[in-house]
Formats: structure tokens, sequence, C-alpha cells
């Protein structure tokens, strides 16, 4: 390990079962953890090993206590499941975690870290745009997680004639736009769950914006000047 | 609490999008689940939108279970820690954070844990009791509350070259224990 100069040379301690461990736990750094997840793909022995240490760790959390979720969540994940569901973004917090990827150098340094304990895949947003007008008078930046498929939307600047609404639209190359969600006017981000088939357009789409009636359009396709535009690009 | 090859049976329909499947495997699972986030997050409204955004990953990615060659409990259970552990960081990133006392409540193991009856739970139980109490601290704060290396050197006082060694050398030893 050449990070670690203090380690006597005879300390075996980049032992797999040690690396596989630290994998586990989340305390390799960004290129070791890839580099180990890229040896894992081929090495089915490094993958049982990373296998043994979650069975063991997580006998850790087996003393505690089931907790019944509220009935109203399991509602929610269905909901979700369906159709594009809007949730306001956590405010209390400030951003969620997608909100960070929005938000330039120091919120990318932070989606590098919590890559580190992802165990599917990387728990930082893997799509990104800025959906901007010419002139950059409307601007929005959105990202995209496909393990949870959430695209967060971040309000940057523009504004619409009063009496009219923003709303969004995903446009997959030679389709029909299918409206994201009308932006609730003042809100400075939101998180919009997509729909599995929505989901799947995301690569190589574009992202629009459209100027409709309040509320958004009547007709379920754009029916006003679009306002701003942006591809969707892998991260 | 289910058998493994009913959990193992609901990820499996689960992965070629049966939501009833879904329905039962979140029925059997989700308490477990739950309770497990909430003692990581120890906050209920973030508990709830975390076990929301976990279950949205188990349906995405339950493709990818028999991959892992996880037992099913455990990989349901690894997906809502490092779901609950991305999201303290980011807590703790923005300085968000509990205050440290909260933290620190649950980090040691209770009454229950050293009389806990699964011979499993007893074998971890008296590997970490093998360790230095500083260093079987040092793991389960990795494990339980995503704290990096360099959090944990400045939480012991150490250099983070020393912590490394530590936690490695105690790694080692916890895995030679649990391997006997």
């Amino acid at each position: 390990m050449s990070d670690t100069p203090d380690i006597p040379q005879d300390a075996p301690l980049d032992d797999d079962r040690i690396l596989a461990a630290e994998y586990v736990l989340g305390l390799l750094s960004t290129a070791d953890h890839r580099a180990f997840e890229a040896r894992m793909d081929g090495d089915p022995i490094l993958r049982a090993r990373v296998a043994e240490w979650a069975e063991d760790f997580v006998t850790l959390t087996a003393d505690f206590p089931e907790e019944t979720p509220p009935e109203t969540l399991w509602r929610a994940i269905e909901a979700s499941l369906d159709r594009p569901v809007v949730e306001p973004m956590r405010r209390r917090t400030g951003l969620g975690l997608l909100g960070y990827a929005l938000g330039g150098l120091m919120a990318a340094g932070l989606a590098f870290v919590v890559v580190n304990s992802g165990m599917l895949s990387p728990a930082a947003p893997e799509f990104q745009a800025r959906i901007a007008a010419q002139d950059n008078a409307v601007l929005f930046a959105a990202a995209y997680d496909a393990d949870t498929g959430q695209l967060a939307l971040e309000y940057q600047a523009g504004s619409h004639p009063p009496d009219r609404s923003f709303e969004f639209w995903l446009i997959a190359e030679g389709e029909a736009p299918v409206s994201v969600i009308v932006w609730p006017d003042g809100s400075p981000a939101e998180v919009v769950t997509l729909s599995d088939e929505l989901w799947a357009k995301v690569p190589g789409a574009v992202l629009a914006i459209s100027d409709e009636p309040a509320g958004g359009s009547p007709t379920g396709q754009p029916t006003g000047a679009v306002v701003a535009v942006g591809q969707i690009e892998p991260i | 609490m289910s058998t493994r090859e009913e959990i193992e049976a609901l990820i499996d329909a689960t992965a070629t999008g049966d939501r009833s499947a879904f329905a039962a495997l979140y029925g059997h699972t989700s308490a477990k689940l739950f309770g497990v986030v909430l003692r990581i997050l120890k906050s209920d409204t973030e508990t709830e939108e975390a076990v929301q955004e976990i279950y949205l990953k188990i349906w995405r990615n339950a493709d990818r279970y028999r991959a892992g060659g996880y037992s099913p409990m455990t990989w349901l259970i690894t997906i809502a820690r490092n779901h609950a552990i991305d999201k303290l960081r980011a807590r703790r990133a923005t300085g968000a954070g509990l205050s440290e006392a909260e933290e620190i409540a649950d980090v040691t193991p209770g009454p229950e844990a050293l009389a806990m009856a699964s011979s499993d739970r007893a074998r971890i139980v008296n590997c970490f009791g093998q360790l230095p109490l500083d260093r079987a601290e040092a793991v389960r704060r990795a494990y339980l509350q995503g704290e990096t290396y360099a959090e944990l050197a400045a939480r012991f006082e150490v250099p983070l070259n020393t912590m490394r060694t530590w936690l490695r050398r105690s790694l080692l030893k916890l895995k030679e224990c649990l391997s006997e």
C-alpha cells in the first residue's frame, strides 16, 4: 500500500482479508475502492471474502430492535415504483445526497466520500445535465442517481410570466416528451423519482423546460415555448 | 422472521418485477431494516426517507442479489446500512450532525448484546472481546457510524497512519479469531 509508508514491510497488512474488511466498512479511498471493485469482478475468492465480512459485521446489528415503519411508508414506496413522485427536497439539512452533486467542487468531493460505502453501485449521481437558455436567463441543474431512480433538480436562475409555470420534460431521441415535473414556484430544489420506464430513457436523453399555463400543460405535451434545454450526460 | 429460503424466494421474484413478492418482502423485512437504520440515523424523519430509498434500491437491484453470495438478510441489511452510512456521512459533512453525546450513546455493546442467543453473535462478541477495548470500539464505529480513518484518528487522538495500522491489525486479528 503506497499510502501507508509507516507500516513495516513485514507486516502483512495489505492482506486481501483486510482489504475486504476495509471495503465492507467503507474505509478505502475512492481510488482503492474502485480498484478493489474492479478486482472483485473477476475474482470469486475476493467476492467470497467480502461476503464473509458482510456476514460477520451484520451480526453487530443482530440485537437492534425491530421497528415497524409507519403505514404511509409502504404506500410511498409503492407509488414511487409506478410514476414520477415529486417529493420536496429536504430542507432541514439543506440538500439531499443528490443535491451535493449540484453544488460544485466541494460537493463533488463529498460525492466521492459517499461512494466508498456503496455496496451496490456508487451512491453518487451517475448522470447530470445543465438545463439552460441560450443566454442563461433560465438555468437549472440536474443530477440523476440510477440506483434510486431519483432525479434531483436545482433552480439557479430564471422566471416566467405571472400565471405561467415552468414544466420539465424528458425527451428521449425520436420520442414524444414525457412530463417530469411542473416546477413549484419559489422552490430551490426538487427530487423526482422516475418510473422504471422513464428511467431506462435517461442516458442520452434531453431535459427541456417549457413555458406553460399555471399548473402545467393541459394536454400532456408541451404547449408553450421551450425556454431551456440540456443534454443528460454521464458524470 | 421468515426463513432464509422464503426471503430468498421473495428477492428472486422481486428481481422479475413481481410487485406482490416485493410487497411481501417489505412486509417480512421492513421492521428489521427500519430498526437498523433508525439505530444508525437516530431520527424518525430521516429514517423514513432513507428506508423508502433503500426499498427502491432493493427493487431496482434485486437481480444482483445472487451474484454477491450473501445470505438474504445480510444482503438487505447491508444495503440498508450502506445507505444509512451515506446519509450520516453527508450529514456530518454539512455539520448538521446530532450532538456528539447522542452519537456515542449506542456504540458500545449493551447487556443484550453480550447475553444474546445466536451463536454467530456470540462468536463475534467473543472475538471483539479479544481486541483491546479502544480498537474494538474503532471497528464498531467504522461499521455502525461510518467513521473514516481520519475521523477515527481524530477521535482516538493518534496520527492517521497509526490509526490505519491499528485498525488493520485489529481486522486481521478479528478475522483470525472468527475463522477459528
